[in-house]
């Protein structure tokens, strides 16, 4: 087997917040090329910290990340919150980044429709966020980040809001998706998602978060249903668990 | 209809009261040179329709002139502002001089530096109504969540884009409400600045109609134009707030409670 191409390095990356409190690091990782990285840890750790800093929106207070894909970096962000424009409908908050883009209201509006009806969301167009259920929001925040053919997602726990069903519609949804080839950082607090969805999980430590276990997920190469109720799967799981734990405690 | 039960309660209370001021004035035989009754006042104002009607007309001019010329102003300066700290830092101070200085005290000098008497009551006007506008337009383009500001900068968005599609419909339901508070200002601009210039020139408001009549000591038609300037000032409080009610339940289903309110 090849080696797998290396997207994004963190090298020696740190935060610490101008109150003083350390936030993250040092952490030492690689993204590879394709691939979907989760990242578990306790609440509090910096995870959705290290996200904003692999998307540039946050400059570590020292380390680097390097971007090594062929491409420019293409990033999409489905933060924790919603965060949709309350004043726009459904449809003009999913379109919002093609518009940002340059593209005119009645391209992006065609473009974005097949991702509002995969994300469940159709006959929503022109609702507003404050007529949307939580789960709902979130569904139409995760349409806007895949409307934008990404080549790096960053989601952060953005299958927390949701019902149960909904959630592993989802999780299939986004492996269907992700066998195209992006790479994908994944934040989550549920130890079953992870292993279900990553080729990889990133488990970070207490606050100030540091990486404390690299823990590769040996999947069946089409993962489905099925697999969720198989022994392997929660032999895994356990695992995980168990590392996860272990993490919690080593502050 | 609930539209009709909040009316009822505040109409009734006010027909009580002018009910309890009629009584009053007759049971006591209170002098009509001193306190006239409702009915009076109700009279005069309609044997006197020629003369105040069209100074009515003349303060709406100003009163809604000025709240244009606020709403436009203070959101322009608001949006410069908010583009440039330097500015705000350099012509915030002069905004609060002219906003802490009475009107009465600056409408003399205005009306000596500007010939025409229409466009001194104007400024005064403007200058009491603008200050609302500017500081809760401004409070409005800083409250932007910073979730979505995340956003913007990911997507790339130009500078022009983010003022089109954050700033300005962030900024919207406080420059409403900045809005409300100046309808209010502007028509005590007008008024104050109509009496700090006398009752001169060819078109005049009804301020000039009370000096007129307080001349004359003719109080029941001092009530008369009193009862004008009263009813205007509640029916633009009362315009906006439904514009407002309208504007903010069709725009995002956020309440006023929201939405913080710079006050004069
Ligand atoms: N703007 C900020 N200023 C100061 N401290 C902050 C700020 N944002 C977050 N923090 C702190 O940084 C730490 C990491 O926050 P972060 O949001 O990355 O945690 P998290 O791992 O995503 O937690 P959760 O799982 O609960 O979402 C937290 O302890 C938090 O208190
Ligand atoms: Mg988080």
């Amino acid at each position: 087997m090849p080696t797998p191409e290396i997207l994004l390095d963190l090298d020696h990356v740190t935060l610490r917040w101008p109150n003083g409190l350390s936030a993250l690091g040092p952490i030492d990782a690689a993204l590879e090329a394709g691939r979907l990285t989760a990242i578990v840890g306790p609440s509090g750790c910096g995870k959705s910290t290290l996200l904003r800093i692999v998307a540039g929106l946050l400059a570590p207070t020292s380390g680097r990340v390097a971007w090594r894909g062929r491409e420019p970096m293409r990033p999409a962000f489905v933060f924790q919150d919603p965060t949709l424009m309350p004043w726009a409908s459904v449809a003009d908050n999913v379109a919002l980044p093609l518009r940002l883009a340059g593209r005119s209201r009645r391209q992006s509006h065609a473009a974005v429709q097949p991702w509002i009806e995969r994300v469940g969301l159709s006959g929503f167009e022109r609702a507003r966020p404050h007529e949307l259920s939580g789960g709902m929001r979130m569904r139409a925040s995760l349409a806007r980040a895949l409307a934008t053919d990404p080549n790096l997602l960053l989601l952060d726990e953005p299958f927390a809001a949701l019902d149960e069903l909904t959630r592993f519609r989802l999780n299939d949804e986004l492996l269907a998706w992700a066998a195209g080839g992006p790479t994908i950082l994944f934040v989550t607090h549920s130890v079953f998602e992870a292993v279900y969805l990553a080729d990889r999980v990133l488990v970070l430590s207490a606050r100030p978060g540091r990486l404390v276990a690299d823990h590769a997920i040996e999947a069946p190469p089409t993962r489905a249903r099925d697999w969720r109720a198989s022994a392997d799967y929660a032999r895994q799981c356990g695992e995980l668990s168990r590392r996860l734990e272990a993490a919690a405690e080593a502050a | 209809m609930r539209a009709a039960r909040d009316w009822i309660a505040p109409a009734l209370l006010v027909l009580a009261l002018l009910g309890a001021w009629e009584a009053w004035v007759r049971i006591a035989e209170v002098p009509q040179y001193l306190v006239p009754a409702p009915s009076l006042v109700a009279t005069t104002l309609w044997t006197n329709l020629d003369s105040l009607l069209p100074s009515w007309w003349f303060t709406i001019r100003i009163t809604v002139g000025a709240l244009a010329l606020a709403a436009v102003g203070g959101a322009l300066i608001a949006c410069a502002f908010a583009l440039s700290r330097t500015l705000e830092r350099a012509l915030l101070p002069v905004a609060i001089v002219l906003q802490v200085t009475p009107i009465v005290a600056i409408a003399p000098l205005v009306l000596i530096y500007l010939d025409d008497t229409t466009a001194a009551l104007l400024l005064c006007a403007w200058i009491v109504a603008f200050f609302p506008v500017l500081s809760n337009t401004l409070a409005g383009l800083r409250a932007v969540e910073p979730g979505l500001r995340e956003l913007f900068a990911l997507h790339r968005a130009r500078p022009w884009q983010r003022l089109r599609w954050l700033l300005l419909p962030t900024a919207v339901p406080y420059f409403m409400a900045g809005l409300r508070i100046a309808g209010g200002l502007a028509l005590i601009g007008a008024v104050v600045a109509e009496f700090a210039a006398g009752a001169a020139g060819r078109e005049t408001g009804l301020a000039s109609r009370i000096l007129e009549a307080s001349f004359r000591t003719e109080i029941p038609r001092m009530y008369a134009a009193l009862a004008l300037v009263s009813l205007t000032g509640i029916a633009i409080y009362g315009l906006f707030a439904a514009i407002d009610r309208w504007w903010i339940s069709k725009w995002s289903g956020r309440g006023l409670e929201g939405i913080a309110t710079a006050k004069a």
